[in-house]
């Protein structure tokens, strides 16, 4: 039999989470948030401890290496820039047509940088958190991303941090098209599971779209969250749903979710 | 006992939350994460009171569910129950050999990884109830809260495997290190004047 104090405290302990089982989901958020600020400390620590082992492993790099990397840099940079140009031309050309017809006038996104400092610490979840939060502008339903593609959208915003649910995690589903057909469907995480997570599902589609592994997929911005024209990956194979009114495709993911370091993220 | 066991172990596992969470290199590499909490569990279970036992599954649980997609409150369930079970139990399981402890620690890092998957499937109904999902208007992607099940498949398998594995490579760890720190930090036994070993008339079978 277990001594009345301890039974108590088992009791209250019980008790405690239930409540915190049954909350609306917004005090629950206001908790978790309160709770991982607990983790402030070591994560603030853990940056600049990184950014000395990087630097230090730097330094140990030889000089030649350096200056190869410097040149390929400079000239990949000069590339972007020819890039820029045409795409300023562009930019130009369809901001005139827009006034011709009477179309709204396109918005530039403003993207702010953010750093990866932690992953979720369990299985069946997948998210990552990043370095800002409110203070700097960031709230929910943000879309995330990298140069690569899409990465997911912030789920939590703290004061200092957030918490960004990745592609292919079932509290992140993606309004999705095909880039070449426009057929559009839903990305969600890939029935049974895959051990790597670079396999999404893109279901919804329908049975005649004509699918073919490697066609590109794009978000379709018909979603509420993300814009339109977002690279999520390329198709691997199709099969028709089991019960046959739409089809279904797997997805390889353009970034690889495994290995972020740093992210964009998209402000309103 | 002093105070510094339980503060050891209660830093401990607030350091242990945080690696989980941070060190990624391990979990790029075998596709799975470690189980590094449980062995904390199971030795606070062991050695410490259960007021502790329970405050160390407590902030392992909430800590773990405050860094996570997850419900919250919910993976401090099945770390509650091993720490009571495991000092409820603890006059009758071995607990200084290595092979024990890595048993021990293998099979609750194991019982921990299902037991949140069963439970989150059975809670998942009064869980999910709370989110603001239904009442959000119908575009796929803008769901505030919990929304879909994770899915489940044969890839769980191996990420119940490695939990299972973890468990049993960090709990004789742990155990080493919280053995010293207590060893350093709490008041010793004081040898025996009286009575010595070598003394002692060794005996025969008859």
């Amino acid at each position: 039999m277990l001594r009345k104090p301890h039974a108590i405290l088992l009791a209250a302990a019980s008790l405690a989470l239930l409540v915190f089982l049954v909350l609306p989901e917004y005090s629950r958020s206001r908790i978790r948030v309160a709770f991982g600020t607990l983790y402030l400390p070591l994560f603030t620590v853990a940056g600049p401890s990184e950014n000395a082992v990087a630097r230090a492993a730097a330094s140990l790099t030889p000089r030649s290496a350096l200056l190869d990397r410097i040149h390929a840099l400079e000239q990949s940079n000069e590339v972007l820039r020819l890039s820029v140009v045409e795409h300023e031309a562009a930019t130009r050309e369809s901001d005139r047509l827009r006034q011709m017809l009477g179309f709204a006038a396109r918005t530039s996104w403003k993207l702010r940088p953010a750093r990866v400092i932690g992953r979720d610490p369990a299985n069946w979840w997948q998210s990552i958190r990043i370095d800002i939060g409110t203070r700097d502008g960031i709230t929910t339903n943000l879309a995330v991303l990298t140069p690569e593609g899409l990465v997911g959208r912030v789920a939590e915003a703290g004061p200092w941090n957030s918490r960004v649910v990745l592609v292919g995690d079932p509290n992140c589903p993606v309004a999705a098209a095909l880039a070449d057909t426009s057929e559009t469907g839903i990305i969600r995480g890939v029935s049974g599971g895959d051990i790597q997570g670079s396999l999404v599902e893109l279901t919804y589609l329908p049975r005649n779209a004509g699918l073919k592994p490697g066609q590109r997929v794009v978000t379709s911005g018909q979603g509420g969250v993300f814009p339109a024209g977002i690279g999520i990956g390329d198709l691997v194979d199709s099969r028709p749903a089991v019960s046959g009114i739409y089809a279904e495709a797997r997805v390889r993911l353009a970034v690889n979710l495994g290995a972020l370091a740093h992210v964009w993220v998209k402000l309103p | 006992m002093n105070w510094v066991h339980p503060t050891a172990l209660l830093i401990g596992t607030w350091v242990l939350v945080f690696l989980q969470s941070w060190c990624t290199g391990l979990r790029l590499w075998i596709h799975a994460q470690p189980e590094l909490l449980s062995g904390m569990v199971v030795y606070s279970a062991l050695f410490a009171s259960l007021p502790t036992t329970v405050a160390v599954a407590l902030l392992a649980g909430l800590g773990s569910d405050s860094l996570s997609s997850g419900p919250f409150g919910l993976g401090a369930v099945p770390l509650l129950l091993l720490g009571v079970l495991l000092h409820r139990r603890r006059d009758v399981i071995l607990r200084d050999s290595r092979w024990a402890q890595a048993s021990i620690g293998g099979v609750a890092g194991l019982c921990v990884a299902l037991g949140s998957f069963v439970l989150l499937f059975l809670f998942w109904p009064l869980v999910s109830s709370g989110s603001a999902a239904a009442s959000a208007p119908f575009t796929p992607e803008v769901r505030m809260g919990l929304g879909d099940l994770p899915v489940a498949g044969v890839g769980r398998l191996w990420q119940w495997f490695v939990a299972g594995v973890t468990g049993a490579v960090v709990t004789p760890l742990i155990f080493r290190v919280f053995r010293w720190v207590d060893a350093t930090c709490n008041y010793q036994v004081a040898p025996s004047l009286i009575r010595s070993g070598d003394r002692e008339i060794d005996r025969g079978r008859f």
